[in-house]
């Protein structure tokens, strides 16, 4: 099925002096689905989002937003973007309700402030100066100026950077609730579990170029077949390298034994069988989910975090 | 209109919840005035040396001889010699004390024992001066003619009294201080408040909305207007109330002058704020201004105070035409330059400096 496209990218390079920041990068993102830029600090997903956001002018590169090229004086195409950018302030004396409600103001029509408050759960805090905010709330206000003019495209900048887990996961289900809403979302991230638990597609940078673009589940299916089983036991030493299925076989710092095994069951049968025949001592056995990652190790070579 | 409009009631907002801004935008200024009002508040009849106007048109040869007699009075450090009109207004712009009017022929007259009446024009509110000034010029007179004819008094000194507004150095500070607290709001509430926005994307999010650039510089500029107007009616309360300043000019001319004068100011705020790369960085590049303006542009005393190798300075700044405006149509002072020098001055600072402002500032 041929999706809509919302937002396409193709070729896009972005330089600042000597540096280039993005380079060479091509992707769509569809009508509906929850689109991640996943990668470390400096990957270049700022800058792609910029440009989309008619922020940045490209060095090289088209681009199309709802059918329109961005550019800083788009007004038309930035009417119909939410916007939430990375570190970004207000006027810290103003409420937050008056913030609400200055933004509204820049748009040609606007969503209801009470739906706003009630959907960023701020309802409390309407009359807060935004500068008492805590992190979390800040960030929630951020997004809920991005849906104030009940935009066609959400733009999120690392929506959940610097929070903590509750507040995350309060912002998760924001974000999924918008999804439901019909609504197409590009975000960025550093957080693995944040892409895998939202977006529907990753697309991966590393230094201004792509390294994988798909589902989660499909990255992972494609470049790990085995799943990775967690054991330990209570004598070293006992070579479980022949069990049917595995492939490899890790022993990290803790001792724990991680077995990368093709065929689980067959090698947990196994397993089973060694420690009720008393051969080996299981103290302990996990099944572990790969996750994105583990993929962005094996592309890189380095974790994602700083 | 309507995103104007919302961006100038926040600002509004968020200028009047910002404790420390009202602080020095209002309250520092007021203080200040107050300060120097009680420090040199009383009057400034102390001046023990006499300037002296001479106008002796047609009155020959023995006139050069009274100018160097008179100079030669230990009190007297000046006499001029000119018109009578040129030396009334000297005297009405306080650079005389007195001007004495030499009557045709009067040596002549004096030989031939006739009357001769001299009129001594004085300034009116400076009694202690005057007192000093007819006796010193009476017994000049006096000795002279002794000197002459060997008796005294055939001449007659007719004192007319001049109305020169009084000037106390609070007169002279009080515009001087609105002329400080309205660059400080070009430059700290304009260039400071511009920089800090920028380096926290405060500005960036805008960007982000449908808003073009000159509606969100013009609700900034419009705000920083109104609350110049603002400052300047507060001082002038005080001014009147506190120390009983008298206001001579109209308040159309004076709320142009203060307009004109933010306007300068603003443009030189968005200029600085054009070069300033962050907010550490305005902030030293704001002191290196702030600094000369405030003690090299006579604000806070007179211009001729001021040693010689200063003066070029002097004469760039625009704060030293924005001072001597307010001088002029607020306490009725006497021009440093002409107002429409003045005014002129200041259009054409506000002009560069928006013209390279629009050229170089970086909203981003």
């Amino acid at each position: 099925m041929e999706m809509e496209k919302v937002v396409s990218v193709e070729g896009l390079v972005k330089r600042y002096g000597d540096t280039t920041a993005v380079d060479g990068i091509s992707f769509v993102v569809g009508r509906g689905e929850i689109f991640g830029l996943l990668g470390p600090n400096g990957a270049g997903k700022t800058t792609t989002v910029e440009c989309i956001e008619g922020l940045r002018v490209p060095d090289a590169g088209r681009i199309e937003v709802l059918g329109e090229v961005p550019s800083p004086t788009n007004y038309a195409l930035k009417a119909r973007l939410g916007i939430q950018l990375q570190g970004t302030a207000f006027l810290s004396r103003l409420t937050v309700e008056e913030t609400l409600r200055l933004f509204a103001a820049l748009y040609p029509r606007h969503r209801p402030i009470p739906e706003l408050l009630g959907l960023a759960a701020l309802g409390e805090k309407r009359r807060a100066q935004v500068g008492k905010l805590s992190g979390g709330q800040r960030q929630r206000l951020a997004v809920a100026l991005a849906l104030v003019n009940d935009p066609e495209l959400l733009v999120l900048d690392e929506p959940t950077t610097g929070l903590d887990p509750q507040a995350r996961r309060a912002l998760w289900d924001l974000i999924l609730s918008l999804k439901g809403e019909g609504r197409t979302v590009l975000l960025t991230t550093h957080y693995m579990e944040e892409a895998e638990e939202l977006c529907d597609r990753v697309l991966i940078l590393d230094h201004g170029r792509i390294v994988a673009l798909g589902s989660p589940e499909a990255l992972i299916a494609e470049h790990f077949r085995e799943t990775p089983i967690e054991v330990v036991l209570g004598d070293a030493g006992a070579d479980l390298s022949g069990l049917p299925g595995v492939e490899r076989v890790v022993r990290d710092k803790e001792g724990t034994i991680v077995l990368y095994s093709a065929a689980p069951v067959e090698t947990i049968q196994a397993l089973s069988a060694l420690s009720h025949r008393g051969e080996i001592g299981l103290r302990d056995l996990r099944l572990r989910r790969v996750s994105l990652e583990d993929v962005y190790l094996l592309l890189t070579g380095r974790r994602i975090r700083e | 209109m309507r995103a104007f409009a919302a961006l100038l009631v926040a600002e509004f907002k968020h200028f009047f919840r910002e404790r420390m801004a009202l602080f020095w935008m209002f309250l520092f200024p007021i203080f200040f005035m107050l300060l120097f009002g009680f420090v040199f508040g009383g009057d400034s009849e102390d001046q023990v040396s006499l300037r002296l106007g001479i106008v002796a048109e047609g009155a020959g040869p023995a006139a050069e001889e009274l100018v160097r007699g008179l100079s030669r009075i230990p009190l007297v450090s000046e006499v001029h010699v000119g018109a009578l009109e040129e030396e009334l207004s000297a005297l009405r712009g306080r650079k005389r004390d007195g001007v004495l009017v030499v009557p045709v022929g009067f040596w002549e007259r004096l030989r031939a024992g006739e009357k001769v009446r001299f009129v001594l024009y004085y300034d009116a509110s400076r009694t202690t001066t005057y007192q000093v000034l007819v006796s010193v010029i009476q017994e000049f007179l006096a000795r002279s003619e002794e000197a002459l004819t060997g008796r005294p008094r055939s001449f007659e000194l007719a004192p007319e009294p001049v109305q020169v507004r009084s000037f106390r150095p609070i007169d002279y500070m009080v515009p001087g201080i609105l002329a400080m607290t309205l660059m400080q709001l070009g430059l700290f509430g304009v260039a400071g408040t511009l920089v800090a926005r920028r380096e926290q994307k405060i500005l960036r999010r805008f960007w982000a909305a449908p808003l073009r650039r000159s509606v969100l510089a013009g609700a900034l500029i419009s705000h920083r207007l109104a609350v110049s107007l603002i400052q300047a009616a507060l001082i002038l309360l005080v001014a009147v109330a506190a120390f009983d300043v008298a206001l001579v000019g109209n308040y159309a001319l004076m709320a142009g002058v203060v307009l004109l004068g933010a306007l300068a100011f603003v443009s030189l705020g968005y200029l600085i704020a054009s070069f300033a790369r962050s907010v550490e960085g305005s902030t030293a590049l704001l002191q290196i201004i702030n600094f000369p303006m405030m003690f090299l542009s006579g604000i806070f005393w007179p211009i001729e105070w001021m040693p010689g190798f200063l003066r070029p300075v002097v004469y760039v700044l625009p704060l030293t035409y924005l001072g001597d405006a307010l001088r002029q149509v607020m306490v009725g002072a006497s021009p440093f330059v002409p107002l429409w020098l003045d005014i002129a001055v200041l259009g054409g600072w506000t002009a560069v400096a928006a013209s390279l402002s629009v050229r170089f500032f970086r909203w981003e």
